[in-house]
């Protein structure tokens, strides 16, 4: 699939979720008002991602957060790709980044990640006239992007590369000392650090909580089914309140 | 065909349809190698334990394993990888996300069909 067709792709979702292509989304709500079952779990580095599809209406994505957070939101949309565009997708795991030309499809959904994650319009709409004039972008405008639409910085320079925006020998300058240059320009460090976060997000619960209340399930499968997604209620006391 | 060569069959089919290799399979299962060739040639019974674990890696149900024509094509949950760079935490990790995605369907399909008490 050639570039084009994938930034067509990126832009349409957008449209088609109610994004504008300057606005930065919010990725885990997004996950919810797609109803993805997304579970967040810190992994060993090899693997970035999983993503699984069962029939047309669910959809299941693992991602590792033992990677940056910046990391993190490239491999989401790069399973929303798999998830929503991809056609015949069945499953897939996921080394992300690597934009991979032998495996056709996972370049694909690093290249529509790129594109949706970072739209150009909304880059453009960043950079200063007079940068833009020399093509040359410099580190404050590329804090001020990936800190706004939440990317690494690897991410991002790949995609200003791409729009000619910044020229390899930049390229390079810029991909050091990335936490430093986010210090030394105030802001915080949490986009370029794991989180390594344990969470569900989805209406995993919601559905339990149904079928134990219509008398479907036991109260013991019940507490079963919450306990496989590493909720832990040895941590509230009987009224139903944290232990301080 | 006894029922040890059927579950034997099928887990050996499904390993490799999954891409995993022996050691890997036992790695996750925190056994050896040779045990795991003694679990795939039927000529030692799997405990319901290391079905289970297993079940949940190549997530699929359990029942699936005693199936004597099991049909490959669809266990829709299988997973193919570059195996060389999955280590067997990353398995469990997957074990355990193939479980819940087990349980969801699992509970969807109870959602919508009549009730019976587990």
């Amino acid at each position: 699939m050639n570039q084009l067709i994938l930034e067509k792709y990126a832009s349409n979702f957008r449209a088609q979720l109610g994004y504008s292509n300057t606005e930065s989304i919010h990725l885990k709500s997004l996950l919810h008002k797609l109803g993805v079952l997304a579970v967040f779990r810190p992994l060993d580095m090899a693997l970035s991602g999983i993503a699984i599809k069962s029939g047309d209406s669910n959809h299941f994505m693992l991602i590792n957060t033992a990677r940056t957070l910046g990391h993190q939101h490239f491999t989401i949309c790069h399973e929303l790709y798999h998830l929503f565009i991809q056609e015949g997708f069945d499953y897939q795991v996921c080394q992300v980044g690597l934009f991979d030309k032998k495996d056709k499809e996972e370049y694909n959904a690093d290249i529509f990640a790129s594109k949706f994650l970072i739209p150009e319009e909304g880059i453009l709409a960043l950079v200063p006239d007079t940068e833009l004039k020399k093509a040359k972008v410099t580190l404050a405008t590329i804090l001020k992007i990936e800190q706004y639409f939440s990317c690494s910085r690897r991410a991002l320079l790949n995609r200003l590369f791409e729009l000619k925006l910044i020229d390899k020998i930049q390229k390079e300058e810029y991909k050091d000392n990335v936490r430093a240059s986010a210090m030394n320009h105030g802001y915080s460090l949490k986009l370029y650090e794991k989180n390594e976060v344990s969470e569900v997000i989805g209406d995993y619960g919601n559905v339990a909580r149904k079928l134990f209340e219509q008398d479907k399930i036991s109260e013991t499968h019940y507490y079963g089914l919450l306990e496989d997604i590493g909720l832990d209620f040895s941590t509230l006391r009987n009224d139903g309140d944290e232990k301080e | 065909m006894n029922q040890d060569q059927i579950i034997g069959k099928n887990l050996q089919a499904l390993r490799k349809k999954l891409g995993f290799t022996q050691d890997q399979v036992a790695a996750y299962l925190q056994i050896n190698r040779e045990e795991v060739s003694y679990y795939e040639n039927g000529s030692r019974t799997a405990s319901t334990k290391i079905l289970s674990h297993l079940a949940n890696l190549y997530g699929v149900d359990e029942y699936d394993f005693y199936e004597e024509d099991l049909d490959l094509a669809n266990v829709n949950l299988a997973l193919a990888f570059r195996a060389e760079n999955i280590k067997s935490t990353d398995l469990e990790q997957i074990a355990k996300f193939k479980k819940i995605v087990r349980n969801y369907l699992s509970m969807k399909s109870l959602l919508e069909h009549e009730p019976t008490h587990s």
